[in-house]
């Protein structure tokens, strides 16, 4: 089989600021940052020929290849994972770039609340077919948002390891720790973990503290071949491995034969093995945060620790700044803002180029970042210099 | 995904659950907190619905449910656990 490895880089970051409401439309967002991207890799907008826009969010491929005044789209996708689509997005872009199809593919993502609530994560969820048959069976007996979907999963977790909300805790306490470097994050006020442990129960055993922020803005990448990427701007960042998996039973979390097992646990080992890397050789790593447990998990099924571990991995204080795997450098999805991960992709970028100034992770050359959407879909890109 | 319509006991452990204190839907914000059981029942297929008739009831993994059914209105019928 052809391998993906080293083929296609990372060639342009950007971003809009974050926002907790706007008046800006979705278009204009993703127009900002998809600029702020072109311009970051030293392109055109002309130069764009491939497009994966966000598949729930109403901003087409054409919207913005009108806009660019792209005459020749070559290629365009969605990948339907919910908050493990981005990553997922670097595969499909990965494959379009290595194989011709396309040259230089913008991976784009936007929210806005401008036209009301539709923005908000229960009006989003109502319109997704992969949710149906949570809407037929779970909805009606009142499990209507992911918190609400994802407790159960966290619950049997603490129930069969002794993982407690103190470990959830932690991981939400690093996330703002690193926030407080990061001026573009949403949430930089202290946090301790009385501040947690105080913070009201949404659905137990998911406090306030446990769950990321509903946040609008956007956010884009550039991927372009690592042919073209020597004659551009930065230093090109190689995408080493990258895969997607989805969890048995995906349709239903409740059906899951393993409760406490995600997609990510079938795409780490393809993504690690096609990349020619080991766990150890990870230098930082953006972890798909919309749940504090969901990072928990992840960290297992990534193998940094073995199932019903995450709980003492994490008190061990490796995921700090100063720890073993520090994560999520510029806050996450709990304290910089919810960009479905899109924003773990442009921090990842920028600390493998050295640019992250007071947060910058040093000597980081080889990290990793996840995403994590619906149901357990699970998506993992290794990226180094 | 298909699906078909099958009679089963409604007997079944708890497999897991959640307290539901913030509500994302009017129609629950009187019930709230709200206890929603996943249950495996005797027959194999997980089902979520809520836990009635019991207030101080100690959940835990296991722990043996059996359904009932509330009757909202003449068009709406819902399931429920209570303790077996």
């Amino acid at each position: 089989m052809a391998s993906l490895k080293d083929k296609s880089t990372i060639t342009g970051v950007g971003e809009t600021l974050y926002y907790k409401s706007t008046e800006k439309s979705a278009l204009e967002l993703v127009l900002a940052a998809s600029l702020s991207a072109v311009n970051d890799a030293g392109l055109t907008p002309k130069d764009i020929d491939g497009i994966i826009p966000y598949s729930s969010q109403g901003v087409t491929a054409e919207a913005i290849a009108t806009n660019f005044g792209i005459d020749d789209l070559r290629y365009s996708a969605t990948t339907p994972l919910g908050g493990a689509s981005p990553v997922a997005a670097l595969q499909t872009a990965a494959m379009a770039v290595t194989t011709g199809v396309a040259n230089n593919v913008l991976v784009c993502l936007g929210r806005s609340n401008a036209m009301g609530n539709e923005g908000r994560i229960t009006s989003r969820l109502a319109e997704m077919p992969q949710m149906r048959v949570v809407a037929e069976f779970e909805m009606p007996v009142g499990a209507n948002a992911p918190a609400q979907f994802y407790a159960p999963m966290a619950r049997r977790h603490m129930e069969l390891y002794g993982t407690k909300s103190e470990h959830f805790a932690e991981i939400a306490m690093v996330c703002r720790a690193n926030a407080q470097l990061n001026d573009r994050a949403i949430m930089r006020k202290p946090m301790l973990i009385n501040d947690h442990q105080n913070s009201r129960m949404i659905a137990d055993p998911l406090r306030l503290f446990d769950c990321s922020l509903e946040s609008f803005g956007a956010a884009a990448v550039i991927v372009s071949s690592a042919e073209s990427a020597r004659d551009m701007k930065h230093m090109p960042i190689y995408i080493g491995g990258v895969a997607e998996g989805h969890p048995d039973s995906p349709s239903a979390i409740t059906q899951r034969p393993l409760m406490t097992t995600l997609g990510i646990s079938k795409a780490a080992p393809i993504a690690f093995r096609n990349a020619g890397m080991e766990l150890s050789d990870i230098d930082v790593a953006q972890i798909y945060d919309c749940f504090t447990y969901i990072v928990l998990c992840q960290l297992e099924d990534l193998g940094f620790c073995k199932k019903g571990e995450g709980g003492d991995f994490v008190a061990s204080g490796a995921l700090k700044r100063t720890g073993c795997l520090p994560i999520n450098t510029h806050g996450g999805l709990l304290s910089e803002a919810h960009m479905a991960g899109m924003n773990h992709i442009n921090e990842l970028v920028r600390q493998l180029r050295g640019h992250c100034g007071e947060r910058q992770i040093k000597g980081a050359e080889v990290g990793l970042v996840t995403g994590f959407g619906d149901l357990g879909d699970g998506s993992i890109a290794i990226l180094h210099r | 995904m298909q699906f078909d319509w099958k009679e089963v006991s409604g007997a079944g452990l708890v497999y897991s659950w959640t307290v539901c204190h913030h509500t994302f839907h009017p129609a629950f914000s009187d019930d709230a907190p709200y206890t929603l059981l996943t249950v495996e029942l005797e027959e194999g297929p997980r089902l979520v619905a809520p836990l009635r008739h019991s207030t101080s009831l100690n959940i835990q993994l296991g722990l043996p449910v059996q359904a009932g059914f509330d009757l909202i209105d003449k068009e709406l019928t819902l399931p429920f656990f209570k303790p077996a």
